[in-house]
This record gives structure tokens, sequence and C-alpha cells, in this order.
């Protein structure tokens, strides 16, 4: 048989770029999990040593970037808020801990194990407590469903022993798991302050935080109306002068009015429309001053 | 190899004008060894999977797809190869194995700069080959005088060839859409061999004679390997993988000592050396897999070697599956080939290669915990063949391999 190797290369990129050009056949790869992937998704005791460790460690790197806000009576409010939402959050193993971030990006940020943070240009944005209960119930629900902790695959040591013990010995376990847990909360602290949660996991949030908020006692359509605004204050800025635009909230969330869309089905689905839940304004202003 | 041959043949043929070439038969074949922990298990069908660490040398474009967010994996295996070439002398047949421990596979892959990046360490082949053999009361066939008296008291050989490849280097893959991969693997390729044959030979009419060889070659290069995945409909996935290893430096040295049987002292070693870069074959996968349902898969490959110098092109294939009887046990199985890329053999011809072409299969068990995996598994394969170990004649050749394995994964 005859050979040619450069036409074979040529072929091969011809059909690259064919593919690369051509649309999605195939959007999701879910099918190529396979079964033993089921063992991931069961939590012990270890585990979640583990969440609060690695999120602790991240909640330090937010502190390095963004200083706490020094107003101890806003800091008491906004936890207690915070605790309210939590106790509905099935997280009853974790230890919530709230702040308010001194920075004038209009964002939020939640870390595993339950340190959730709410920026001073956020609160600025917010009319009632409820918009303040949206903003930190949509981040408690990424530590309730576990985004970070899934997609960086955040478990505690192995606890089978015969296991451990036969990786040792075949050299498949090392020191490796250190280096890897930096690496993963270099990973994580980057999703959380330039990638961003996926799409799915951002509208999943949404959906977990109104039934938060209902059962907390503030009204569900709070969400629709903060990002309303933040979209509205959004493009004005961003005509205005551009570089004054919450950045950080732009880059990882999914665009306002997909949001919109799909809180209004959320709710619609889930019976939360009409149930006049209070919105508490008078509170929130007379906390949360927008000096 | 073809150094080793050469002169491996150059010295029987001289010396005692019994033996011509005859060395172990791995070098004819391209897939002597399968990689890797869930790859071997499937009979190596795995360029369209590809989705762990071993997929780094598979098809680098798989580790796209990779579950955990940095995972490690390695394989240890212990590997027998018997070869049997037939009724040599008479009846007498010339037997070598080749036996050790390979730490076939090690690598590591972990989210990077929006994709995935790895490094692996393969040992792509390897031999520790053995024959420590004696023989008596024979008449050999090849001797050129009729009226001389060849036939052999005794004869006592020791040959021992030890030749492995190492590919070590980094990798990257990247999806440019969804369903859609494209990898890249730069392994640095290093192989070094070490053989030694020393052959004595008692003659009834009191002559002696005595050979030794040695022969060292050492390689230097890169194989990268290039890996394109792609998913045309939900459940299948296509896999293509290219490579080459291109040979950059090459230093071998052969030295022959040996007392002919006309003379009584021992010649003086001839040493020889050389720096003649081998030609590698251009080898190109292409793979398919039918993922069922998150308990079971199918998977087929197919892979082309080019022609290069003397060798025939090769086409293996491979067929894998995977069942899982729950989230803690799978159980993989596969088929495979091995073909040689010689020619087939001529009972008129001298000189020639052997040509065995070997089927085999491969079986794993795997069990699962939340982090880690531990797999342990077999493969073998088997083949019956023609060489031509003696200056004329043919044999017929029975080479059977069986290959167990231990293999770790982990994930953080």
């Amino acid at each position: 048989m005859t050979s040619s190797p450069n036409k074979i290369f040529v072929t091969l990129l011809l059909l690259l770029s064919t593919l690369c050009g051509a649309t999605n056949a195939v959007a999701e790869q879910d099918f190529r999990r396979r079964a033993h992937a089921v063992n991931s998704n069961e939590f012990e005791t270890g585990d979640i040593q583990a969440e609060v460790a690695f999120g602790r460690e991240i909640a330090a790197r937010i502190l390095g970037r963004e200083p706490l806000r020094d107003e101890a009576e806003l800091a008491r409010y906004v936890t207690l808020i915070g605790q309210a939402l939590a106790l509905n959050s099935g997280r009853s193993e974790l230890s919530f801990y709230f702040a308010v971030l001194d920075s004038e990006q209009v964002n939020a940020y939640s870390t595993p194990g339950g340190y959730i943070f709410v920026t001073r240009g956020a609160l600025k944005q917010m009319r009632d407590e409820a918009e303040l209960a949206a903003v930190l119930a949509h981040e408690i629900a990424h530590v309730q469903l576990r985004h970070i902790v899934n997609a960086m695959h955040i478990r505690g040591k192995e606890t089978s022993g015969v296991m451990t013990w036969m990786s040792v010995i075949t050299g498949g376990s090392a020191d490796t798991a250190k280096v890897a847990f930096f690496q993963a909360v270099d990973q994580a602290t980057n999703l959380l302050f330039k990638e961003g949660f996926n799409i799915r996991d951002e509208l999943a949030a949404d959906r977990v935080a109104l039934m938060l908020l209902a059962n907390t006692g503030y009204d569900p359509e709070a969400p629709s109306r903060f990002l309303t605004r933040i979209d509205t204050a959004e493009r004005g800025a961003a005509d205005a002068a551009p570089a004054t635009t919450s950045e950080h909230a732009v880059r990882t969330h999914p665009s306002s009015a997909e949001r919109m869309t799909a809180l209004t089905t959320a709710l619609r689905a889930q019976g939360l429309t009409d149930l006049n839940l209070p919105r508490r304004s008078e509170r929130f202003t007379s906390y949360a001053t927008h000096d | 190899m073809r150094h080793m041959i050469n002169i491996t043949r150059w010295a029987i043929i001289s010396t005692c004008a019994l033996f011509s070439a005859a060395t172990q038969a791995d070098t004819y074949h391209y897939n002597n060894i399968l990689i890797g922990d869930r790859a071997a298990g499937m009979g190596g069908a795995y360029t369209a999977i590809s989705d762990d660490p071993s997929g780094l040398f598979y098809n680098p474009s798989g580790i796209a797809h990779a579950a955990g967010a940095s995972l490690n994996g390695s394989v240890n295996a212990y590997s027998n190869t018997f070869s049997e070439y037939k009724n040599v002398f008479g009846n007498k047949s010339w037997k070598r194995v080749s036996s050790g421990l390979i730490p076939n596979f090690f690598g590591l892959v972990q989210p990077f700069a929006g994709g995935m990046a790895g490094f692996s360490v393969v040992v792509t082949d390897a031999v520790a080959d053995d024959q420590d053999q004696h023989f008596s009361n024979f008449t050999p066939a090849g001797g050129n005088d009729p009226s001389k008296d060849y036939y052999v008291n005794d004869f006592y050989i020791n040959f021992n060839n030890q030749d492995t490849t190492y590919n070590i280097g980094p990798s990257f893959a990247f999806k440019p859409r969804d369903d859609l991969s494209v990898g890249l693997s730069l392994y640095g390729h290093f192989r070094k061999q070490q053989f030694i044959l020393n052959q004595q030979v008692y003659r009834r009419n009191g002559e002696q004679i005595w050979t030794n060889g040695y022969f060292q070659i050492v390689e230097y290069g890169v194989n990268p390997v290039l890996g394109v995945m792609w998913s045309p409909v939900e459940r299948w996935s296509v896999g293509m993988t290219l490579r080459k290893t291109v040979v950059l430096q090459s230093n071998s040295r052969k030295q022959i000592t040996s007392k002919e049987a006309d003379v009584a002292i021992i010649v003086q070693p001839t040493i020889e050396t050389s720096t003649v870069i081998r030609d590698r074959p251009l080898q190109l996968s292409i793979g398919s897999a039918y993922f069922a349902n998150d308990h079971l898969l199918f998977s087929t490959d197919l892979t082309w070697n080019q022609s290069v110098n003397s060798s025939q092109s090769v086409l293996n294939f491979a067929l894998g599956s995977e069942y899982y009887i729950n989230s803690q046990w799978a159980l993989r199985a596969g088929l495979f080939s091995n073909m040689a890329n010689t020619p087939k053999l001529s009972a008129t011809q001298t000189g020639q290669l052997e040509h065995v072409d070997l089927y085999g299969g491969s079986f794993s068990v795997t069990n699962f915990t939340r982090n880690s995996s531990l797999s342990v598994g077999f493969n073998g394969n088997l083949g019956n063949g023609k060489a031509q170990v003696l200056a004329t004649g043919v044999q017929d050749l029975q080479v059977w391999t069986l290959t167990t394995f231990i293999a770790a994964s982990n994930s953080f």
C-alpha cells in the first residue's frame, strides 16, 4: 500500500476545519458519563469538611481582593436576613456566613461551605429587603446545589482503606491531592471573578432562590424587579460611561432578559405569582443607607 | 532492530553456517502493548473514547471530555511472551521467553486555559527476551561441504534482548464546539536496546566454534500525536488519531567476537558504530464508539501503519465493550489483532524475517469508589506463522503473549 503522509495531514486539517465550521450536531456530551459517576454524587462527612475548607480558602481570596464594609449594623442586618433564608436551604450541616464587601461593583458571591458576600454597589441598586433577600437567596442556592463543589469535584479523602493502599502501591495517589486542592481554589476563584457559572447553574439557582424567598416570607417577584433595574442601569451606564458598568455581573451571569424570562416561567410553574408577600422597604432603607 | 538482525545473521552464518536471522518478533508488530487501564481491558479500542488519562496516548482530544476536574492514573503490567520455533534441529524446538514487570503508563490531566492539559509517561514497547538452551546430537542443515562432518555433539545458546521504548510528554485538548474536541500530545521518544548472543558449538569431528555478539542502540526523537473527536449524533462518538515517531538521533554499536572452526584462536572483536536513523511509520487510527446507556458501550478501532523501509503496511483492528454491573463494578472485554509487518515467507528464499499474525483478547474487572478506581485484568494474543532461524529452510513459529495488569485511577 502506498502512502502519502502530507496528503493525510492535509486531509485531516480540512476535515478539522470543516467540523469546526459546522453547526453543533450534539450540544451536550452527557452520554459519555458512566454509571460509576453516581458514586461521586454521594456526600459524606469528610466531603462537607472538604467543602467548608475549600470555601473558606476562596472566601479568604475574595476578601484579599475586596475588603469588608466596616459597618457593623449593616453586617448584622444582612446576616440576619441571610440566616433566615439559609434555614430553608436544606444545608443544615453548614454554618452560613454573610458579609458586605466595600466595592462599587454590582455583584454577589458565594463560596462552598456557606460564605456569602454582597457588594455595597449591589445594595445601592436595591429598593427593599426582599430584593436583598433575593440576591442572598440566589447565592445560597449556589451553595445548596453545590455548583462549585461539583464543578471542581471537591470531595473528602478516600475512605476505603484498601483502595487508598492499592492506589499508593500502584502509584496512583500521592501529594498531588494537595496540589490539586490549591489549583482547584485558583480555578474556583477564577470562576467567580472571570468565567462565571454556566448558564444552566445560574438559572437553577434562580429557580431555587424563588422557593427560598417564598418559604422565608419574602416577595418572590423581587428578583425580577432587581434584575430589571440592574439591566436598565447597565444599559444607561454603558451608553454614558462604559467603564462604570458592573463588569463582573455582566461577565458572570446570563443576560438579564434571559433570566427574567426564566424567572417568570418559574414563578408560574411553582405557583408563586400574586402571593403579596412583604417587601419591607422601610426597614431596608434604615439599614442600607445609600451614601 | 534492523541492525541487530544483520549482526545476528552475519555472526552466525560466517561462523558455523548454522543459523540465520532469528530475533524477537516485537518490531515486526506495532500493537505489542495495550496502554492504560480502561483501554487495555477493551482491547485497545479507545480512539473514540479516550476520556481518561490513557486517552493522552490513544487520542489526546478525548481528555477534553474527562469527567473529573483532575485525574491521574497508572498501570503496571506483568507480561509473558513465549515464542517456539518448531523443529529447528530435527524434532527439537527453539524456545524464547520474554517476561517482566512493565510500568505501562502514568498520566495526569487537569483543566488548564479553557481546555484540559495532561502529562503522561508511556512504555509503548518493552521486551526482555531470554533464551538459554542446550541441544545435542544432531546434524544441522546448511552445511556447504558434503564431504565435511557437521554433526554436532553439543550446541549451547544464550540470548538476551532488552528493548524498551518510552514516550514522555505533555498534551493539551480543547473543545471548539460542544460536540467536537481537538488534542495534541507531544511526546519525546526514547528507545534503548541491548542485545547479547552467545553460541558454542562442539562438533563430532573435534571442531569448536564460539561466537559472541553484542549490539546496542539508543534513539532519541519526537512522537507528535494529533487527535480529533466528534459526536455526529447523540450517543455516537468517532475519533481519529494521527501519529508518527520521528527519530532525530540514533547511535548504535555492534561488537562481534568469534572463534572459527578452522582456527585455534579467538578473533579480535570487530566493532562497528552507526548513526543511521531508522524511519518509522505514520500511523492513522479511526475509531467509533456507541454509548448505549451509562452502563454499556461498544467501541471499535482500525489502525493503519504506513509501509516504511522493508516493512509492509499493516492494518489492525480492535473491538471493545464495557458493562457496568452496578455503580461499583464494571467489566470490560475486547478483541484485537497484531499483524506482522513482514512479508510471508517463501520456502525457496534465504534470510527471511519471521512472519506471524497475532490475534488477541482482553478482559478486566474494575471496582469504583467515589474518587478512585482499581482494575485488574489480562490480555493475551496468539498466532502461528513461519520463521527462518537457520540459513535455509522455514520453520513453524508459534507465539503467545499473556499480560496481567493492575491499574489505579484517582480524581481530585
